[in-house]
């Protein structure tokens, strides 16, 4: 506060940060280092540019004119309007993204909770295996998934999990990142301290757990449940495994059918409307991701607290 | 089961931190983001269909059906089937089949496996191509439909597409659409360039070689080589066919013959020669050297001009059938590229029923209304249709006037018979791999050949079988 007085560029938004030129980097440096990303930056925005671009054409317009120039006649409109139609035989867009929305709401917040508890437990209570147990989370991630393939599908099969949308939802709902997520930021964040004050003030476990730890790891609960909706969103392999109706198809595996459709020649424009779909697919995680990247910048880098 | 590896990746930037006071609200906008983006992507107010086990698209079957109808399951992929169940549903209402869509080809074929092994979950009809009914019928998991007299439609059936599915008496599943080949061609850039339209192979590389001459640009067609059922329709149709099979344990496979080598040299010299393009079937590129003149003809499946006229833009009208070149003057051969058939999946539990559907979808004029209609257009297996005035006079804006279902039609007809191996999956799955260097050019096709001979017998040995180099 004091400091704030005295040095006006403290008093911007974005305080502490330094204007390239006092690193003393030589302007050569940073022009290639901007280039560099400018480079990256094309790389990354092309194919979304080519997405909008092409969204608005016929299906020979696609083909045939320049990618990433507009040919006439303007179909954006229908191309959309066919999101909401069977139009391939392969199923409706719209009750994908719908399946999607629900796949990734549900998932996403069960990830988060889990998430918080089992974190919460490695992270400030001593028990037998602790560690053991926490390095077997961590090692289901070095299991390829698609190893697992057959032998869950069989599993899914007996418990009846098959053509349900708790086979999608409830293993989506157990995330080891989040876990080790959740662990690292309450080792950080919650003292152990004042959980101590609070157990010799007579508060129980749960309302510790609810009243103390949980509002102190707030960044981490909005961090894992962001990754996880990104990570169902983009889930293929499993409901392209346990699903064998399209009607309960998230995006992906119903965009890859419809992808399908449209090789296999039919009389519908099947190829812009899948454009449409892809770019319509990401609009919902391009807008998440700007929340998610304003909330990593807001709470990751906030000072430390002194405990 | 994690939820995926998408946020490892992420994972490290989440530096732990503390809470600060804006954090609540952070969380609130975030939530508010992810509900509206769920509002402005789904106007629909129909709710979650997946929670209300999607009655809403369900309307591919099972709406309208009697309460005591048999439910039957089918399992199928091309577009319009749905609407020929529905009249199936509206016109036998003690039965009620209800469609799924469980992915198309290949990813069908592994959902069907995986529920036929774990016991539960296979529907009783399901779509199969062609190629594909010899792998499930080996497993012992195809009902034999004659015993349910679905035999009587034989004379109905393209005799080609017949033997496909049949083994002496025992008929393994109902033949729907076939995809017979013909030479589809810019006859406006055949005219320019004065070729007449070749009616043996050696004619049509001759043609070849006076196009590329009087034009660097231009290939007279494509061969992509990593495509295995082109080229084995085109195999097909040069007499070179490399399986034979007619069920238990023994298997013809043969890459390597006079018939077989001689096919491989023929289109390797053209490739060599550039004379044909190597792109891949499908591509934005083949659509685009059809219509620049890069490719002056496509030789083309019966279901292949529908999707090209939606796909081509400045040629729409030039393009007419001929019937394919043939190895021998005087022959006339034909190739098929794709096609479906229905098959009942053993377990089923009304096998019957879902017999006298698959007898109905492949061989009933009204089942053909629909299946050769606008929405579905597919290539008939039925003769009756085949032989049909009207179809033969349907004309495509892409071939102006010129009436090529005719053309098509004649081909369905002079099918060479094929029988598919029950390696069939594994074929498809190696064959890319193997022919890519075709494409590339750091391999020809003759080698190509010799390293799939190699690599599909092992394999075949490796199943149990007896192989065969005929």
């Amino acid at each position: 506060m004091k400091r704030s007085t005295r040095t006006p560029l403290k008093q911007r938004p974005d305080d502490g940060a330094v204007p390239v030129r006092l690193y003393g980097l030589r302007r050569g440096t940073t022009t290639f280092l901007t280039l560099v990303c400018a480079a990256f930056a094309v790389f990354i925005l092309a194919p979304l540019v080519w997405l909008l671009i092409n969204a608005t054409k016929t299906q020979a317009g696609v083909y045939a004119g320049p990618g990433f120039w507009f040919s006439k006649p303007f179909r954006l409109f229908q191309n959309l309007a066919d999101l909401g139609k069977d139009i391939s035989g392969a199923g409706v867009y719209l009750h994908w993204m719908q399946n999607t929305l629900v796949y990734a709401v549900a998932g996403a917040i069960g990830a988060t909770a889990l998430s918080a508890l089992a974190g919460y437990g490695f992270s400030r209570f001593r028990f037998r295996g602790a560690n053991s147990l926490f390095y077997l989370v961590m090692a289901t991630l070095l299991v390829p998934i698609t190893a697992l393939a057959l032998p869950l599908f069989l599993v899914y099969a007996k418990v009846g999990l098959v053509n349900s949308i708790w086979g999608m939802i409830l293993p989506s709902m157990v995330s080891p990142v989040g876990i080790y997520l959740m662990r690292t930021f309450i080792d950080a964040s919650v003292p152990q301290d004042m959980i101590a004050a609070a157990r010799i003030d007579g508060a129980g476990e749960l309302r510790i757990f609810f009243r103390i730890a949980l509002p102190l790891c707030l960044p981490g609960l909005v961090t894992v449940l962001l990754l996880s909706v990104v990570a169902i969103w983009n889930n293929y392999f499993l409901p392209l495994i346990i699903f064998s109706r399209n009607d309960l198809y998230p995006l992906t595996v119903g965009l890859s059918s419809l992808s399908q459709a449209a090789e296999t020649g039919t009389q519908a424009q099947l190829v812009p409307v899948l454009i449409a779909g892809g770019l319509v697919t990401v609009v919902p995680l391009i807008v998440l991701f700007l929340f998610l990247e304003r909330y990593f910048r807001g709470g990751a880098l906030r000072g430390s607290l002194t405990g | 089961m994690r939820t995926s590896h998408g946020a490892g990746g992420s994972a490290r930037r989440a530096f732990p931190g503390p809470g600060g006071r804006r954090l609540v609200g952070l969380t609130a906008a975030a939530l508010v983001a992810v509900s509206a983006a769920a509002c402005s992507s789904s106007p629909s107010t129909a709710g979650p269909g997946a929670a209300s086990g999607g009655s809403a698209s369900g309307a591919a079957g099972g709406s309208g059906c009697a309460a005591n109808a048999t439910p039957l399951t089918f399992w199928g992929w091309s577009a319009g089937y749905d609407l020929v169940v529905k009249e199936f549903n509206k016109t036998h209402p003690d039965v009620c089949v209800k469609l799924q869509n469980a992915g198309a080809t290949t990813a069908e074929y592994v959902k069907l496996n995986d529920a036929l092994k774990a016991g539960d979950g296979a529907p009783d009809v399901a779509q199969l191509e062609y190629f594909e009914v010899p792998s499930f019928e080996i497993t012992h998991n195809l009902v034999d439909l004659s015993q349910y007299g679905v035999a009587s439609s034989r004379a109905d059936i393209a005799p080609a597409a017949w033997s496909q599915v049949s083994q002496g008496s025992a008929l393994y599943a109902m033949p729907v659409d076939l995809g017979p080949l013909a030479l589809y061609y810019n006859s406006k850039q055949f005219s320019a360039a004065g070729l007449t339209v070749p009616t043996t192979w050696d004619q049509f590389a001759t043609a070849a070689d006076k196009l590329h001459a009087a034009d660097a640009n231009a290939a007279i067609t494509n061969f992509d080589p990593e495509s295995t059922q082109d080229v084995l329709a085109l195999m097909q149709q040069y007499g070179a066919f490399p399986f034979t099979y007619s069920g238990g344990t023994s298997v013809g496979i043969n890459f390597t013959g006079a018939a077989q080598t001689a096919f491989a040299n023929y289109w390797q010299g053209l490739i060599d020669k550039k004379e044909v393009t190597t792109a891949s079937d499908f591509s934005p590129a083949q659509w685009a050297n059809l219509d620049s003149g890069a490719n002056a003809a496509r030789l083309s499946p019966a279901w292949g001009p529908v999707g090209m006229q939606l796909s081509i833009k400045k040629t729409i009208g030039d393009w007419r059938a001929a019937p394919m070149p043939q190895a021998q003057a005087g022959q006339n051969l034909a190739g098929n590229w794709g096609g479906s058939t229905l098959a009942v999946v053993k377990g089923s539990k009304h096998a019957k029923q879902a017999a006298e559907f698959a007898q109905w979808f492949g061989g009933s004029a009204d089942a053909w209304k629909i299946l050769s209609g606008p929405v579905a257009g597919a290539f008939p297996g039925y003769v009756p249709l085949l032989n049909s005035p009207d179809f033969q006079n349907t004309t495509l804006p892409i071939s102006s006037d010129a009436k090529s279902n005719a053309v098509f039609a004649d081909a369905a007809q002079h099918l060479t018979q094929t029988q598919w191996p029950p390696i069939m999956t594994a074929a498809l799955t190696q064959w890319t791999s193997t022919f890519a260097g075709v494409t590339k050019g750091t391999e020809t096709l003759p080698q190509a050949f010799q390293t799939f001979q190699k690599q599909l017998s092992d394999y075949a040995k490796a199943q149990g079988f007896t192989v065969t180099a005929s």
